[in-house]
């Protein structure tokens, strides 16, 4: 004989367990998504470091001294390596608004090249 | 008739607990949806534009590297609008921004050609190309108003030349 309240509740139990799946796997896809964002912001955030880097390598190239400078939440800073045998050359890092490093090049000049 | 009236009650708290979970599920799979649907559409976005500001630059950048010979590089500007001029053994590139793209345009130096003949290469809003002591500063300004600039010191200097 056939018992309509054990089959209700075990449909029921059924519905809940299939809905804590759902909601784990939501979780789950949600946390994706917020780490595929972050990671299209650093992917921007790494090309104009990029490019700030390399201009001011650029600059260090042809003599001029690399000026510190902000743009869009990241610094651009340079620090002299070395000088000797002819070559001089510095490290450019540029950092984000909270001070981590996104991106740094070591660049390198000829001695006695001056800015024209 | 207590007893069947108990049954129908607990049967109708039954039914408002289903409908209440079909609800959250409703509810939680319509969250997801749009939120995914939001991410995918604000990254794809971000990375297109990160794309075209990357390419355009590189480009650029390792166009006037490949032509650095003496009197081989020049600012200029081509129908109106900046232009990297690169020159060699009577052939001339122009690299200008025109019609909302980027061309580059090969020719003999007196071909004759417009600024419609140039190859497009990627959509660009502007470009400009400055001329600075020894250097090249290009400025490149997508779709979206958004600039991104890069500075160019080839080793055999930049001259200027006139417009086309």
């Amino acid at each position: 004989m056939k018992n309509p309240v054990t089959r209700s509740t075990l449909f029921l139990t059924e519905l809940i367990l299939d809905l804590f799946i759902f909601i784990v796997c939501t979780a789950v896809c949600a946390g994706l998504f917020v780490k595929a964002s972050g990671m299209s912001r650093e992917s921007g955030e790494l090309t104009r470091a990029v490019y700030l880097a390399q201009t001011a390598a650029e600059e260090f190239r042809s003599g001029k001294n690399i000026i510190p400078l902000s743009e869009d939440g990241l610094t651009v800073a340079a620090a002299d390596l070395s000088s000797g045998g002819g070559l001089s050359s510095a490290k450019i890092t540029v950092t984000g608004e909270d001070g981590h490093e996104v991106y740094s090049l070591t660049v390198e000049r000829a001695e006695g090249v001056i800015a024209s | 008739m207590a007893v069947l009236s108990e049954q129908n009650r607990g049967g109708a708290l039954r039914g408002a607990v289903v409908l209440a979970l079909v609800a959250v599920f409703f509810i939680l799979a319509m969250g997801i949806t749009l939120l995914g649907s939001s991410v995918y559409r604000s990254t794809v976005s971000a990375s297109e534009e990160n794309y075209v500001r990357r390419t355009a630059l590189s480009y650029l950048v390792n166009q006037i590297r490949r032509g650095d010979e003496l009197g081989g590089v020049a600012v200029g500007s081509f129908a109106g609008a900046d232009a990297v001029v690169l020159a060699e053994d009577g052939y001339v590139t122009y690299l200008y921004c025109w019609d909302g793209q980027l061309r580059e345009l090969y020719m003999e130096s007196d071909a004759g050609l417009t600024a419609g003949d140039g190859l497009p290469v990627l959509p660009l809003s502007s470009l400009s190309v400055t001329s600075e002591p020894g250097s090249i500063l290009l400025t490149a300004t997508d779709e979206n108003g958004v600039s991104y600039s890069v500075k160019v010191t080839p080793h055999c200097g930049v001259k200027e030349v006139g417009g086309l």
